[in-house]
């Protein structure tokens, strides 16, 4: 098998565990609530997927096929030198791997092939939405119950590869990754730790969001300093084949699998109603609107958004009649439509 | 011919000139023509079809001669309506991939010829705001070329689905002039006025909960005018 090691983890702190057979039943909602991650043993350890890996690589990936409809997928590859790690060349200007429109089994069948090869290729796929791909392999007992409006907008998505790396980077949803095949390291940092991290580019993006520059392998303490201090507020979820590991939404995370043949199936959800925008669109019109403006007058903004934005949705209007709060009351359908005909309009000069 | 992906940064003081004529291919004697059109054109125009490829296209036809435009006079149209496959003028659409890192569906984008004599002409209206938004003539301009990129998109299925029902008819149109003067215009498919009074029943149904009746009338109901098309001619011929 392969001689490559994973490299030590970048700190010592475990992500809080709780174990399935402990807790019965589980209440996922709870945990969400409770604002930090949670490492959650065994919460899938009865899937029917999780079964087929104990069988192998190669029973994992029959049972997961089994119910592929054929849809071209997408799949990540990556040189062996780049061991794993999904980045960018030194430009920062371009990846260093190739994203190719494949049909998943062929190419589940190429990683196969390559097991127990040090010097494969990576390869990967990532985020693939469940139902799209695999239409009835949820409903087949792999799924978890998130019923009911806390859990709005559920995605599963499914992710496999051998050995990869997916640098630091936040998703804008709350998320259960759940480790089906394999073993997988996740290290979290909570979001006040951006800066620590050393975010890169806004684009392009190995992954589709921005990720930390610091190679997590051998930090280089040199050009990222701060990164000490990420490391002390870090925390490390091991998992293997039917753990869970739940974070919140803008949690960091550095993903790294830590076997040959890997797969997770993760849900993503958020409680926010449909017709919210991004709130990084928000952060890309502040570029527009507010970072290049004297600090006096930035410090002054601040204070209007922490009292119109940040701060207690009453407050700007406990104070003012219902007829006439406009926009500044909690938005819904029609006054969201609203604002976003009237910022269209002073958006486009 | 120099067509260029639009963008508000190389191309944030380009006007460009609305302007029609025999330089910018007015002068032509038939139009591809998109469904979404059809209510306008058939005020104006007959709507004919032709085999292209596995399928049918769409015109409307302009004149009977070589390279006659009954309806162009000089730099203008004087019918109610131009198709939008020439009000488009020197833009086009096309397939583009935004980045080139990621895999996502390309997505069809405004592309410009600055080759064309309307582009950077003086009296030209601004394509893009002073800071680098949508002027009106790009809002205007994104309008007409959504309706050529949906209409090559969706058009295939509907004339699939009224010949299917025996709507479209092969024909070879037949036109006399008052003073004896015959065109044929051979290997064309019309809808066919009796086969839509024919149609019954499940059929009928269909064609209608799909939403693809009424494009047929308008297409029948367009006919009518060949009448306004000889008059045109005749009165050209009487004039010169």
């Amino acid at each position: 098998m392969t001689a490559r090691v994973a490299p030590p983890p970048i700190t010592a702190a475990r992500v809080r565990e709780i174990d399935a057979a402990q807790a019965d039943p589980i209440d996922l909602r709870d945990i969400v609530l409770e604002g930090g991650p949670v490492v959650v043993r065994g919460l899938v350890r009865d899937w029917p997927l999780v079964a087929a890996g104990r069988q192998g690589a190669q029973a994992a990936a029959d049972y997961l096929l089994s119910f592929y409809n054929g849809r071209p997928g997408v799949g990540y590859t990556a040189p062996a030198e780049v061991g794993g790690r999904y980045f960018y060349d030194d430009s920062l200007t371009r990846l260093n791997f190739e994203a190719q429109r494949v049909a998943l089994d062929a190419y589940l069948g190429r990683m196969l092939a390559h097991l127990g090869n040090p010097d494969a290729p990576s390869f990967y796929v990532g985020s693939t939405d469940l139902d799209q791909y695999f239409p009835g392999l949820a409903a087949a007992g792999n799924d978890l119950p998130l019923d009911g409006p806390a859990f709005g907008s559920l995605l599963r998505s499914i992710w496999i590869g051998n050995r990869t790396i997916a640098s630091a980077h936040y998703d804008m949803s709350n998320n259960i990754a759940c480790v089906a095949v394999g073993r997988r390291r996740f290290t979290l940092f909570p979001p006040d730790q951006i800066a620590n991290l050393y975010p890169g580019p806004l684009e392009p993006t190995p992954g589709g969001q921005v990720v930390s520059l610091v190679d997590f392998r051998a930090p280089d303490l040199d050009r990222f300093p701060a990164f000490a201090q990420a490391c002390d507020s870090a925390s490390i979820a091991d998992l293997e084949a039917g753990d869970a590991v739940i974070y919140p939404a803008l949690w960091w995370h550095h993903v790294e699998t830590l076997s040959d043949f890997n797969m997770m199936i993760n849900l993503w959800w958020h409680p926010s109603p449909t017709f919210l925008d991004s709130p990084m669109d928000t952060v890309l019109h502040g570029m527009l609107s507010l970072r290049d403006r004297p600090a006096a007058e930035k410090t002054a903004w601040a204070a209007l958004f922490d009292y119109y934005v940040f701060g207690p949705a009453e407050r700007p209007v406990s104070h003012l009649p219902e007829e006439a709060r406009g926009p500044l009351a909690t938005l819904d359908v029609r006054s969201a439509r609203q604002l976003r005909a009237k910022l269209l309009q002073r958006i486009n000069r | 011919m120099n067509r260029v992906l639009l963008n508000n940064v190389d191309h944030a003081e380009l006007r460009v000139a609305i302007r029609a004529g025999a330089e910018f291919g007015d002068q032509v004697n038939q139009l591809p023509i998109f469904p979404s059109e059809f209510e306008e054109a058939q005020r104006a125009f007959p709507i004919v079809f032709r085999p292209e490829g596995d399928g049918l296209q769409a015109y409307v036809l302009l004149g009977l001669d070589r390279d006659e435009n009954l309806f162009l006079d000089g730099a203008r149209w004087t019918s109610s309506y131009v198709p939008a496959f020439q009000r488009r003028g020197p833009f086009s659409i096309a397939l583009s991939r935004m980045r080139p890192d990621q895999l996502e569906p390309d997505e069809p984008m405004v592309h410009v010829d600055l080759d064309d004599p309307r582009v950077g002409a003086a009296d030209g209206l601004p394509v893009f705001r002073e800071h680098g938004g949508n002027a009106p003539l790009l809002d205007h301009v994104t309008d007409v070329l959504r309706t050529i990129y949906e209409g090559l998109e969706t058009a295939p299925a509907i004339y699939a689905a009224w010949r299917e029902a025996g709507l479209l008819q092969s024909i070879t149109l037949q036109i006399a002039l008052d003073d004896g003067l015959t065109y044929d215009l051979p290997d064309l498919f019309t809808v066919d006025r009796q086969a839509l009074a024919d149609l019954s029943g499940e059929r009928l149904e269909r064609l209608h909960r799909l939403g693809l009746l009424e494009g047929a009338m308008l297409a029948a109901a367009s006919l009518g005018n060949v009448q306004r098309l000889i008059e045109r001619k005749s009165l050209n011929r009487a004039a010169s």
